[in-house]
């Protein structure tokens, strides 16, 4: 099949529009490929007891 | 072998032994743990208005919960002794996720808000937390400023029944200065909370000079009503000097009042003033008949006039999360 180059321009760009809506839309659906970190072993500081009577009273921090 | 974080923005690439820009983050042995994980350097039962929270189960307690870490780093953080310390430096109890549960009910507690620090850095504990808390038939809640990616985000909302996010400014030059962060993705943050089901309440703390000019305000409370909806509660926040700001002084109660009066006038529903004692600016009224339903001091709450999440007077549904 012969094909101008016009034509084989005009289908390119349309083929490279396609790829970038559809890029957008599967990126939309799929799941991410985001990914859970992992539990540490031993916390890298000081562990402390619970102080039951601090917790039961609203916290110093903001928020 | 280097690997990289995609719970925030930053997409920190970790080398082996690196942490990243949170401080908890970290590459151990070529792969990516949260260091702080069933580790909270803070557990208090406190009202569930602090966090602030004003249209999620009035007067119920939440169990809140933070670890050290942050991944915004902004110069007036009021809790910077644990969000800006690397977790070696906090000392932290050990409380597991189903531990963590079991002590919110043990004190009564409806809900357990991921608070304090940001939950987004401790993401995976506040998201085996919540799991089992909502089959227990706790709520779940984040306080957060929102600085995450919106696959995580969306993977979070799955068990959290209310959020309050932090809206510093409507300004990307703000949140470069003062927060170490960009603008774009808080915003993203907000639309999608909020697509997710999720009962969103905004704050914006007001800083002299900073953030709190009438186009300041007007700007941000017009994003809030064409993004969130006119319905979304806004607690305009007073600034105290803390921590790398102690060069400004605190905001003036007519400033946040002045910031009320521009968002009530640009038509959002539900306005609020915050860190700071006043009558009318810390109730809730019905949007449609202007009663008084919620009447609150301080954490306390004095009167509620809402039944079955409607105003007990003109019947119309106001919007929150009311059991």
């Amino acid at each position: 099949m012969e094909m101008k180059r016009r034509e084989f321009l005009k289908l390119s760009g349309l083929f490279a529009v396609a790829m970038v809506v559809g890029n957008n839309v599967l990126k939309e659906l799929l799941p991410s490929d985001f990914s859970r970190a992992f539990k540490a072993g031993k916390y890298p500081g000081i562990v402390k007891k619970a102080n039951m009577r601090e917790i039961v009273k609203p916290g110093k921090w903001a928020g | 072998m280097s690997v990289q974080c995609e719970i925030c923005p930053r997409r920190c690439k970790l080398d082996k032994g690196e942490s990243g820009n949170c401080l908890i983050r970290k590459n151990v042995d070529e792969k990516l743990v949260l260091t702080t994980y069933g580790y909270p350097c803070a557990t208090h039962v406190d009202p569930v208005e602090k966090k602030p929270l004003f249209h999620f189960m009035p007067g119920t307690k939440a169990y809140s919960v933070a670890t050290a870490g942050c991944n915004l780093h902004c110069k007036n953080c009021q809790n910077w002794e644990i969000s800006q310390s690397p977790p070696d430096k906090v000392p932290a109890r050990h409380l597991p996720p189903k531990e963590l549960v079991k002590e919110a009910k043990k004190y009564n507690c409806k809900s357990i808000a991921y608070t304090y620090t940001d939950p987004v850095v401790f993401f995976e504990y506040a998201y085996d937390t919540s799991a089992i808390a909502r089959k227990e038939g706790i709520k779940n809640i984040l306080v957060t400023a929102g600085y995450i990616n919106k696959e995580p985000m969306k993977v979070l909302c799955k068990n959290v029944d209310a959020a309050n996010i932090d809206l510093k400014a409507y300004s990307d030059k703000f949140y470069r200065d003062v927060c170490r962060a960009t603008l774009k993705p808080v915003l993203e943050a907000l639309v999608t909370t909020k697509s997710c089901g999720v009962m969103v309440e905004v704050t914006n703390l007001l800083i002299p000079t900073l953030n709190d000019s009438d186009k300041d305000i007007t700007e941000l409370v017009k994003w809030v009503k064409a993004n969130m909806g006119k319905e979304t509660p806004l607690h305009f926040s007073r600034f105290f000097p803390n921590f790398r700001m102690r060069n400004l002084p605190a905001t003036s109660i007519n400033k946040l009042k002045n910031a009320r009066k521009i968002a009530l006038a640009e038509g959002l529903e539900y306005v609020y003033i915050g860190n700071v004692p006043t009558e009318e600016a810390e109730s809730t009224f019905c949007p449609f008949c202007k009663e008084l339903l919620i009447q609150r001091s301080g954490y306390s709450i004095l009167k509620n006039q809402i039944q079955d999440g409607k105003c007990s007077k003109c019947k119309n549904k106001i919007y929150g999360v009311w059991k």
